[in-house]
C-alpha cells in the first residue's frame, strides 16, 4: 500500500480502529512529518542520526498515546509531535554533553503495579533490578516467530481480541492461552540461563 | 504453569475484585516464587516493548532511506492554497462569532491547550527529578510524572517547581481537588519571584465548573490583577468579557 499523506483524523481513526492496517498508519504518520529531522538538525546543531533518533522516538511515543487514547486531540498532530520531537532533540543534546541521563534508565514497575502495597512493591523492585534485560531480549528473539510477535504485540498494548484479529486466531481466548504459553516458554528459557 | 500468568494478566488489566487484589498482594509478599513470576512478567513486557520499538525504528529508517519524503509543507499546486484561503476566511468568520464571548470554561480549555499540552524543558546538561517529571509529562505519562513529583515533594515539601507541576499534572488528570490542594500550597510559598498559584487555582475552578466555582475563580482572577501576580495579563483579558 503506498504511503499516502493522510489527514490527522484518518491516521488517528486508522490507528485506533484498524488493527490489520496499523503498520500502514504508523508508517504514514512517520512519513508525514519526517521533514522535522532536517529542522531538528539545523535548530539544535545535532547530527542526522541524533535527529532521526529524536524523531523516531517522538513518533513512537505519539503512536502509543494515540492508540491508548492519551492523546486528546487538544492540538494538531503536527504541533503535538513537534513539541515532543523538540524535547527529544534537547535530550540528544544533553546526551552528547553528559552521561548522566543514564540515571533514569533503570526499570520501573509498570504503572499498574504501582497499586500494590509498599511491602510488595519493594520486593518486586528488588527482583526487577536484578533482572537481565539483554538476556531477556535474546531469548525473546530465539522464540518461534509467532510467539515472539504475540509477546511484542501484547507489550505494545494490543488486546487479545486485536492479537486474535492480527494473527488469525479463532477467538481472543485462544490468543490469550497461546500468549501465556509463549510467556511460560520464555520463562523456562530465561530461568535455565540464569541458574 | 500459566495459571499464575493468568492471574498476573488479570491483575494488570484491572479484572481482579478487591478480595482477589488482597490475595494477589499477599502472594507477592509471602510467595517468593510468585513474586519472581510477576517480576519476570514485567521484565518480559519491558524487553518485548524495547524490541518492538527497535523494529519500528528499523522500519522508519528504511522508509527514510527509500522513500521520497516530504521536504517541507510546500505544496506544489496553487489551487489548494486558494481553496484553503477561502476555507480559512469562512472558518475565521465563524470563529470570530464563536469566540467573541467564550465561556470561562472555554477560556480555561484554550489556556490548558496552549500552555499545558507540553511543558518546556531546559537545556541544562543534567536532568534532575523535576525535569524527569516534565519529560514523562510531555510523553503523556501523567501518572508516572505525578508519582515523580510526589516523591520530590516528600523529600522537600518546599520545592515550588515540583508542587506547581504536581498541580498541573493533577489538573490534566482531572483530579481537580488534588490540583487545587497543590496550587494552594504554591500560593502559600513566600518570596517567590513569580507565583502562579492563585492564577492556576482559578483555572482549575473554571475547569471543574461546579456550583460556586466560577464566582470563586472570578474572585481569584481579580486578586491576581489587583496584586499584579503571575498570569495578570491573561486574567485581565478574561475579566473584561466575564
Amino acid at each position: 500500500m503506498p504511503l499516502d499523506i493522510l489527514s490527522d483524523s484518518a491516521i488517528i481513526q486508522g490507528l485506533q480502529n484498524d488493527v490489520l492496517k496499523r503498520q500502514h498508519y504508523e508508517d504514514s504518520l512517520y512519513k508525514r512529518f519526517s521533514y522535522f529531522i532536517e529542522e531538528g538538525k539545523r535548530k539544535y546543531s545535532i547530527i542526522h542520526e541524533d535527529a532521526f533518533t529524536a524523531y523516531s522516538d517522538a513518533i513512537i511515543i505519539v503512536l502509543e498515546n494515540i492508540i491508548s487514547g492519551t492523546f486528546e486531540g487538544r492540538s494538531s498532530l503536527k504541533t503535538y509531535i513537534y513539541q515532543i520531537f523538540s524535547n527529544k532533540c534537547v535530550d540528544q543534546v544533553r546526551k552528547n554533553t553528559t552521561n548522566k541521563n543514564e540515571v533514569h534508565k533503570s526499570l520501573d514497575l509498570s504503572k499498574a503495579l504501582n497499586t500494590v502495597s509498599d511491602a510488595a512493591k519493594t520486593i518486586l523492585q528488588r527482583l526487577i533490578d536484578k533482572s537481565d534485560l539483554d538476556l531477556m531480549k535474546q531469548h525473546l528473539n530465539s522464540l518461534v516467530n509467532n510467539c515472539r510477535q504475540m509477546l511484542l504485540f501484547s507489550a505494545e498494548g494490543y488486546s487479545d481480541k486485536e492479537i486474535a484479529l492480527a494473527m488469525g486466531f479463532k477467538t481472543p481466548a485462544v490468543a490469550k492461552t497461546s500468549r501465556l504459553r509463549c510467556l511460560e516458554k520464555l520463562r523456562q528459557l530465561y530461568m535455565t540461563e540464569k541458574l | 504453569m500459566t495459571q499464575d500468568f493468568d492471574d498476573i494478566d488479570n491483575y494488570l488489566k484491572g479484572l481482579l475484585n478487591p478480595d482477589e487484589l488482597k490475595i494477589f498482594d499477599q502472594r507477592l509478599i509471602n510467595e517468593p516464587a510468585f513474586a519472581q513470576k510477576v517480576a519476570f512478567y514485567v521484565n518480559a513486557q519491558n524487553a518485548a516493548l524495547a524490541l518492538a520499538h527497535e523494529e519500528k525504528r528499523n522500519r522508519f529508517r528504511q522508509i527514510q532511506s527509500v522513500s521520497t519524503l516530504p521536504k517541507s509543507n510546500v505544496v506544489k499546486l496553487w489551487l489548494p492554497y486558494v481553496a484553503a484561503a477561502v476555507l480559512i476566511g469562512a472558518i475565521s468568520l465563524v470563529l470570530i462569532f464563536y469566540f467573541n464571548n467564550p465561556s470561562p470554561t472555554k477560556l480555561s480549555h484554550q489556556f490548558i491547550e496552549r500552555e499545558f499540552t507540553t511543558l518546556g524543558v531546559t537545556m541544562n546538561a543534567t536532568e534532575d527529578s523535576v525535569e524527569h517529571g516534565v519529560r514523562l509529562y510531555n510523553e503523556g505519562k501523567f501518572d508516572q510524572a505525578l508519582t515523580t513529583y510526589e516523591k520530590v515533594i516528600q523529600r522537600d515539601s518546599g520545592d515550588h517547581m515540583a508542587i506547581k507541576y504536581a498541580g498541573i499534572v493533577s489538573l490534566r488528570l482531572k483530579q481537580y481537588d488534588e490540583a487545587l490542594g497543590y496550587f494552594l500550597r504554591l500560593q502559600n510559598i513566600p518570596l517567590l519571584h513569580a507565583n502562579a498559584g492563585k492564577f492556576y487555582s482559578a483555572i482549575t475552578l473554571m475547569e471543574r465548573n461546579q456550583a460556586s466555582d466560577l464566582p470563586r475563580a472570578k474572585k481569584l482572577l481579580q486578586q491576581v490583577v489587583d496584586n499584579n501576580l503571575e498570569g495578570r495579563d491573561t486574567a485581565e483579558n478574561w475579566l473584561q468579557d466575564w
